[in-house]
Formats: structure tokens, sequence, C-alpha cells
């Protein structure tokens, strides 16, 4: 996702544009609902995303355009798996949990997440091939051999769409220093 | 060698220098070369932030598909949710439960629709004040009898005030069914039904719940029939208070208390 496109999201829900709400619960919605289940109890889990959602939009008008919408976004996902754990404080909660989620461990642990996840939106940016053969490659564990065999193309223009797709990643994340 | 900068050679295998799909001899070789390459050496560092993103990514997502860290379920749980409860489309995408309309949206929700359907006369006072002069006219008019026929008939409250689909928590995919809620004066009438929910354990049955997600507030409504339907009255004061419902999975051991496993859920 470009800059543009993801200060728009951000920039659009700031200005109370239900559509732009919904277009980021589209983008990055699995995202957060994957990093919950790491932490929150499956029954919750989704409620849990719903009110990550509900206070994306009613702090709205705390959204920075110039910073990095997925972290916001992930920050405050990570305060309310923090009150979930905290509710579920009659269970045995594994300190592990604590680790990851509270404290600066917990803080690098989303943002990796949030980078996580605008990488995985600027993927949807590339073509169709580009993806399939960085997917087949860096998350599938494939040489550029077996992507060859795979996809029935020539290696060299497996070379080529890796590089190309990454060189547009890249493009992406740097144009702005910050978000794709 | 000799330091140049234009891309006038083939661009070597920089992508498989980073996947590590190059020999020792061509990494010794590469090294070489990019020292005395800006071109290659630019290159390089365009690809090393995609390298290094998509590394990490994999990561994450490997850490986020491992065991779960949160809090053990209890031990009463008939079923252990897993990640093969979520719901996958027809394009392999995980399925989103809908997204909950905020409050301040144009869609109303459930408080606030069932306060307007409770009180229409507030809602205008000048229509009121309308009505009783029209009804001051007529009764000073001697107009008993057409009063008696013209009198409109009190408008009922909308029968129905919300209804919602059910989705899978942690129930089979293709569970699925609907909630409504009816009026009646200040009784609210929860109907429910569920369907393709597998048959519980013979100790187990599947009971109904009042839901306020914001503070994981519950209120018990009752057990739900083997035939997956269902209909609950309650106040319509208790059920402003409450904006989703919930069917949870329990075993039959006298507590009384939610199971904490979910099996369908509708937001209001």
């Amino acid at each position: 996702m470009t800059q543009a496109a993801s200060e728009s999201i951000g920039g659009r829900i700031a200005q109370a544009d239900q559509g732009a709400l919904e277009e980021a619960y589209r983008a990055y919605g699995p995202s957060v609902r994957a990093y919950l289940r790491r932490f929150v109890h499956p029954g919750e889990v989704d409620d849990v995303l719903q009110i990550v959602f509900l206070e994306v939009w009613r702090s709205r008008s705390r959204i920075d355009p110039a910073r990095p919408f997925e972290a916001w976004l992930f920050g405050i996902a990570r305060k309310r798996a923090i009150d979930a754990l905290r509710r579920s404080s009659h269970d045995v909660v594994p300190v592990e949990s604590v680790r990851e989620l509270v404290g600066p461990d917990g803080e690098d642990f989303a943002e990796r997440v949030a980078w996580s996840a605008e990488l995985h939106a600027g993927l949807a940016r590339l073509s169709t091939e580009q993806k399939e053969t960085l997917e087949l490659s860096y998350f599938a564990g494939l040489t550029q051999s077996e992507i060859a065999d795979r996809t029935g193309v020539p290696i060299g223009t497996v070379k080529a769409r890796m590089a190309r797709g990454m060189h547009r990643l890249t493009a992406m994340m740097a144009r702005q220093g910050a978000p794709l | 060698m000799t330091e140049h900068d234009d891309l006038d050679h083939e661009v070597p295998d920089l992508v498989g220098l980073l996947t590590g799909e190059v020999s020792r001899t061509e990494a010794l070789a590469l090294t070489d070369h990019l020292e005395a390459c800006r071109s290659c050496t630019r290159e390089l560092i365009d690809l090393l932030v995609a390298h290094a993103a998509l590394r990490s990514s994999n990561r994450v997502s490997q850490d986020l598909a491992a065991q779960p860290v949160r809090s053990a379920a209890p031990e009463n749980s008939m079923v252990q949710p897993t990640s093969e409860s979520v719901v996958i489309d027809q394009e392999g995408q995980e399925q989103l439960p809908p997204l909950r309309q905020p409050v301040d949206s144009t869609v109303q929700p459930l408080g606030q629709l069932e306060r307007d359907l409770e009180t229409p006369w507030r809602r205008s006072r000048s229509w009121r004040w309308v009505a009783a002069a029209v009804l001051a006219v007529l009764i000073v008019g001697g107009a008993a009898t057409v009063l008696a026929v013209h009198r409109a008939p009190v408008a009922p409250l909308q029968p129905r005030v919300a209804s919602a689909a059910l989705y899978p928590i942690t129930a089979p995919p293709n569970a699925s069914g609907s909630v409504a809620v009816s009026a009646e004066g200040s009784t609210r009438s929860l109907h429910v039904d569920a369907q393709h929910l597998p048959e519980p354990a013979a100790q187990g049955f599947y009971e109904v719940w009042l839901l306020d997600p914001t503070t994981n507030k519950m209120l018990p409504m009752g057990v739900l029939s083997p035939s997956g339907r269902g209909e609950y009255g309650v106040s319509a004061n208790i059920m402003s208070g409450y904006s989703a419902v919930d069917i949870s999975l329990q075993a039959n051991d006298g507590n009384p208390a939610h199971s904490r496993t979910s099996v369908l859920r509708a937001n209001l």
C-alpha cells in the first residue's frame, strides 16, 4: 500500500469516513485478529477485534496521517489485548503471554506485526506473478529453481519477478520512510 | 578493480545472494563486484529493505501461528477452540465477522432504536399539542360519534426492533442462524434460530446469553432447545444494556456460569 493510500485511510477515518474504516478493517482485520488470537481467549477474539476498530473510530481525532496508521492500529490492539488478559486473571496466564504483550517486548512484537501487516498490504498491490513468486520464496521456502518448476516459467523470469517485486515493495516503504 | 557507476553489465544475482542461493565462489565474486560497483550496491540496498520485511513477516507469521500463549482454557471446556475454527472463504482468505457499525454512524444501536420506539410522543411535543387541540375541538363540537369513528388507533410499536445473523465462533463453519428482537410494550422477545450446530455431548447443552462486548457482561436467557430455536422474554430496560447474543456450549455440571466456550454469536 502506498504512503498516499495509507495516509488516505488514516486521513479519511480522521474525517469520519466510515468507508475508510471498513477499508482498514478489510485490509488489516485479519492481521489484527491473528495478533489477538495469540493472546486473547478464542471466545473473546472477535469481540476484542470489534472493540479495536470501534476505538479506532472513536479516537479518530488522534490519528496523525504523518505517522504509520498500522503502528497506531496495532498499538490499540495491544492495549485491548492487555485488557483482555487482565480480565482473564482468574485463569492461568503463562508468563510468556505477559512478556510478549506487556513492556518493551510487547511493543516490539506489536511493531513487528504492524510491519508485517504493512508488508502484506504492499504484497497485495504487486502483480499476481510477483506476489506469488515472493510468497513461494519467503513464506513457502522454495528455491528459485523450485519456483520455476512449480510455476512453469524460466528461472530467469523467477529472478526478474522477485527483483521487480522487491524493488516495488522497497519503494512503497522508502517513499515515506514508514508505512506501505 | 576500478569503481564505476554505470550499469553497463548484466545485473548479478543479488536476490540469490540474499536468499542464499549462490555458491561460495559466486558470493565472494559478488562481494568483490559490489565493492566497486555503485549501481549494484544501490540495487542491493534497495532489495535489502524488502528482504528484511519479508523475512520479518515470515517470522511473525510463524510466531502467530504457533501455539497461542493466551490464558489457558477453563477445565470444563468441552470444545477446545483452535485455528481450525477460523472460517476461510473460497479465495483462501480468512473471513472476518462483519464490522460493527460505530455508535455515531447512521445505523442506530439497539438501545437508541428502542428508546426512539418507546417514546414516539416525546420526540414531538408539538404533535401532542396539535392532537390535544383537535380532540378538544371535536368534543366541543359534540361530534362524539365522529370521534369514535375517526379516532386513530395508537400506532403499535414496530414489532421487530433488531435482527442479526449468527456467525460461528468455535462452531463448525457451516453453523449459522439468526436472532431477532421483537417488542410488545415494555417487553422484548428474543427469537433465536440456530442452524447446523452439532449435537452436544451427552452431558452438554447450548445456552443463550445476552452480551455486552464492551464489558463482557452477560445475562443468561435460557437453554437452547435441541431444535435450535427458542424465544426468551426480557424487559426493554435490561435489553438496552446488551448489544450481542451469544450461544455457549455448557456442561450439565450445575455450574451456572458461562463456560467460555462460545459457539455462535450475533451482533445486534
